[in-house]
């Protein structure tokens, strides 16, 4: 039975059209205006609440907390030190991405480490299994532990404006206690938007409390809730991966091509050999030392006036779905099948039709000529698409 | 402890039981600079002879050796090393409540006169239903010396296998070889009603399908254990009973001996608590001592589940591999008994006294009165608890070998039956220890009235003691329960079943591989072939 997040009471009233999806069992907006453009706008705009409380969250506590990470994460959880977040995959013991999700080390409590790990599946038992020998208690607080994402140029503002206190000096994924109308929360300067942002991690039952609150400070900054839709339109100019739709968990896939390494994933960058073991790093050396994985995420380019084309082909006037697509496409080189294309959007700001694409090594480099399969009216074409550099979108302020 | 040797060691056993002493062996046979590692102040583990309050000397676990497979004998060349063997002419004799007895002897003829008694037609049986189980466990005897074939893309060695059992099926007159999958699953009360009628008959037979198991005589399966048993040995029917002159003991002195003469270095309170690893491959094992000791082959004698998840690093196993070693099934369901005693104890059934002693001599069967007999006996284990009538195998060694109780005198082993590593009430303490104790005798005592008075000296070995002597993990005896589903390439899991181990380097040796437990050296004799093709390969 779907249910909803600890922010229900609140978002579940501003859901004009009710248009609701499901994520991991819980009430997730797709939008609440009619538009999900207009929340886009606020995300890249001035400043949005997304509820990201259907995340799973989990409690790593004891003196081997950071050895757990350490064996799990492709990183060197060494150097998560408290106040630090790392975004990492882990991997099973082939080397193949299992999940991702953001790290936090949270402080230290009576001597024991405290860590906060999310993800988008079910981890717990992974967790546990690989905790043999630790002494580490892991917590499913999934549900005891609310997130809204503050994401937007003027979230810091709106942030300030809550908490009374100034988080210039909160950089880039890390994370600090703070209170929000009296209530305990943590904040990290993290996100899924590729933009100026915070996430906020509350105790469920003070939820509405934040919520109100941060409308209430947001209120003057032009402050909008914003849904999955809006929220697939930025991560894909961000470059984010999002799984089940450019990849494949380990634990889901049924073919051997379904399953994916780090390498694979544009991911390669966070991947440490060097410093200790973990799980799935003997396959990733195996592999590295085989001349890497023959295929890459990259980002594409699809040319717009060629889609033009199609759709004057068949008498039509062109259009650009506002929603990002997640139905996978081929993509083609001289004729043949390269790869294909996991997630595919128009981004308003940039004007550009953008795709996330897995393709083959050799056609993974920046400024590769493609075609990709372009469908109007059920009937089949092809356009231009070129590989660019990722993410698409990458503003100074994301980082500042 | 001695400093590292002037070469590098090519190869480390884990534990000097008897398989571990038999991997030595042919290691140190092959030309590698062989080092065996034991715990224990002694070799041979379960394979022992130990000394009772009262001087007197019995076995350790094990008592009789006939299922040691000829070919590491000779091999071997144990007869040179001091290993004498006597098999006498019985084999089991099994007391019954009404004063008689079913006894079976090597020679199959005799054993259908005396069944006789009990039944006409059960004689008649006798001769038919011996060559059946020997064609039968001859055939499990071929795969018992093969390595099992690979579960994934099998290579020119498997089709090798493949085909020399193909040969041995063949060899299978058409009967049996129909008869073979279909009696593999039987249970062992279904299989010996096939061909006898008696109760005390089937009982004496089925028995052996049982022992060391937690299986009862209607589970499923036992009809395989019953012809593993009888498999590679001149068993039969009737089943193995075989002494090494001096306890089991004398056996693993001389595969010590036999591991010395080949140039293999055995080093006693040596305990390994860890293997080495880099990058997925063994580099050698880590004494209790701090002392590492470097070697690029590692054979463990010690049973799986010890081996994975005590010895290996947790992210060298993995967590899948983890969870699946940690399924191994070890239920522990023996406990031993051993006797001093001041004379031969007088068991009515096994008549005068000249009779007697020659009855005596093989396996002493309590217990085998009837399946249902076996079976509840088995079913109070299953809850944790301990049948009234416990299943007991006897032996009293010192009929055969005087030597053991030097000062006149006897001793008695006892191998009982389906007592449960986990109590459902209370635990393994002192008390239930010498509860026990007095359990077996009183046990004893319905069959063989006045031994108690006899008792000069006694020791209680529980599960839990095996376990903590042996190394044994859950107290079992066979390493891993000698189940259908840990059998050939499922022992000891699903896609490790060719001795190696998930670490390049590493191997099993002990039974809880194919072809599983007993005093065999088998597990061993089939893995250093893995490990010398292995070797080969790599060069």
């Amino acid at each position: 039975m779907t249910v909803g997040t600890a922010f229900h009471p609140r978002t579940a009233p501003l859901n004009a059209h009710l248009q609701w999806r499901e994520w991991s069992g819980f009430f997730a907006a797709s939008a609440y205006h009619a538009s999900h453009v207009i929340e886009y706008n606020a995300i890249r705009e001035a400043a949005a609440l997304i509820d990201v409380s259907p995340l799973f969250k989990y409690e790593l506590r004891g003196p081997d907390a950071v050895r757990l990470v350490d064996r799990l994460i492709v990183r060197d959880a060494a150097k998560l030190s408290p106040g630090r977040v790392f975004y990492t995959p882990w991997c099973d013991e082939h080397g193949k991405v299992l999940d991702d999700g953001t790290i936090h080390r949270l402080d230290d409590e009576d001597g024991a480490q405290v860590v906060r790990w999310t993800a988008a599946d079910p981890q717990i038992r992974w967790l546990r299994m690989n905790a043999h020998d630790l002494d580490v208690e892991v917590r499913d607080v999934s549900e005891s532990v609310a997130a809204v994402a503050l994401q937007g140029p003027l979230s810091r503002d709106v942030l300030e404006a809550a908490t009374g206190t100034s988080f210039v000096d909160l950089r880039f994924f890390r994370r600090r206690r703070a209170t929000l109308a009296g209530i305990p929360i943590d904040v990290s300067r993290t996100g899924y938007t590729g933009d100026l942002g915070y996430e906020l991690w509350i105790p469920a039952d003070r939820a509405v409390d934040a919520w109100d609150a941060l409308v209430a400070a947001g209120e003057p900054y032009r402050i909008r809730p914003a849904g999955m839709l809006a929220l697939d339109v930025v991560r894909l100019e961000a470059g984010l991966i999002l799984i089940e739709a450019d990849y494949t968990s380990a634990v889901h896939s049924h073919i051997p091509s379904q399953n994916y390494s780090p390498y694979e994933l544009g991911l390669g960058r966070l991947v440490d050999l060097d410093a200790g073991d973990f799980i799935g790093r003997r396959a990733l050396v195996a592999e590295m030392a085989a001349g890497g994985p023959p295929r890459r995420l990259v980002g594409i380019d699809i040319d717009w006036p060629e889609i033009e084309a199609l759709y004057a082909a068949q008498g039509l006037a062109p259009y650009a779905p506002p929603t990002v697509s997640r139905a996978p496409v081929p993509v083609f080189a001289a004729g043949r099948q390269v790869g294909r294309v996991t997630s595919t959007g128009w981004s308003p700001l940039l004007k550009k039709m953008l795709g996330l694409a897995s393709v083959g090594l050799a056609h993974a480099q920046t400024g590769t000529r493609l075609a990709m399969e372009w469908t109007v009216e059920a009937r089949r074409g092809t356009v231009a698409a070129t590989v660019v550099e990722l993410p698409f979108f990458d503003p100074p302020r994301k980082r500042a | 402890m001695s400093s590292q040797p002037s070469a590098p060691y090519e190869a480390i056993v884990i534990g000097g039981g008897h398989n571990g002493l038999v991997a030595g062996a042919y290691l140190a046979k092959a030309g590698l600079r062989t080092l065996v590692l034991e715990k224990r102040p002694t070799v041979g583990g379960t394979v022992e002879t130990r000394r009772l309050a009262d001087g007197k000397r019995v076995p350790g676990l094990f008592h009789t050796v006939g299922r040691l497979r000829p070919s590491v004998a000779r091999e071997l060349g144990l007869r040179g090393h001091g290993l004498a063997l006597v098999a006498p002419e019985v084999r089991a004799f099994a007391p019954q409540p009404d004063g008689r007895a079913v006894t079976l002897w090597a020679d199959p003829a005799r054993t259908a006169d005396e069944l006789r008694t009990w039944s006409a037609a059960d004689g008649t049986a006798w001769a038919g239903f011996d060559r059946h189980v020997r064609a039968l466990a001859a055939f499990i005897a071929s795969l018992n010396d093969a390595t099992p074939p690979a579960t994934s893309g099998a290579g020119l060695g498997d089709a090798i296998t493949g085909l020399l059992l193909g040969r041995a099926f063949k060899k299978l007159s058409k009967d049996d070889a129909r008869q073979l999958l279909r009696v593999l699953p039987m249970a062992i009360a279904d299989f010996v009603a096939e061909s006898f009628e008696s109760e005390p008959v089937r009982a004496a037979v089925a028995m052996r399908a049982v022992m060391f198991t937690a299986l009862g005589a209607w589970s499923m399966g036992t009809t395989a254990a019953l012809l593993a048993d009888s498999a590679g040995n001149d068993g039969g029917a009737a089943g193995q009973t075989v002494f090494a002159k001096g306890g089991p003991g004398a056996l693993a002195d001389a595969l010590a001996a036999a591991a010395r003469s080949f140039g293999a270095e055995i080093r006693t309170g040596a305990e390994v608590v860890s293997v080495a690893t880099l990058d997925g491959r063994v580099t050698g094992v880590v004494l209790a001592s701090g002392d590492e000791i470097a070697s690029p082959i590692v054979a463990s004698g010690l049973d799986p589940k010890r081996t994975l998840l005590g010895l290996l690093p947790p992210l060298e196993l993995g967590p899948n591999l983890r969870w699946r070693a940690g399924n191994i099934r070890q239920p522990g369901r023996v406990a031993r008994v051993n006797l001093g005693l001041s004379g031969l104890p007088e068991f009515p059934a096994a008549g005068g006294r000249e009779e007697a002693a020659r009855r005596l001599r093989g396996r002493i069967l309590v217990g085998a009165t009837g399946i249902d007999d076996i079976e509840r006996a088995f079913d109070a284990s299953k809850y944790g608890r301990i049948s009234d009538a416990l299943l007991l195998e006897a032996t009293i060694p010192s009929l055969v070998d005087p030597s053991l109780a030097p000062d006149g005198g006897h001793v008695m082993s006892v191998i009982a039956q389906y007592v449960p590593y986990q109590l459902a009430e209370g635990s393994w303490d002192a008390a239930a220890r010498e509860a026990l104790g007095d359990r077996v005798v009183a046990r004893l005592e319905t069959v063989a009235p006045g031994i108690a008075g006899r008792i000069t000296a006694r020791e209680v070995l529980t599960p839990l003691d095996l376990e903590s002597e042996y190394g044994l993990t859950g107290g079992h005896p066979y390493h891993q329960e000698p189940a259908l589903d840990a059998w050939f390439a499922w022992r000891p899991l699903v896609g490790y079943a060719r001795y190696r181990m998930p670490v390049e380097g590493l191997y099993l040796v002990g039974p809880g591989a194919h072809p599983g437990g007993g005093v065999t050296g088998a597990p061993a004799q089939n893995a250093v072939k893995e490990i010398l093709a292995d070797r080969r390969r790599r060069r």
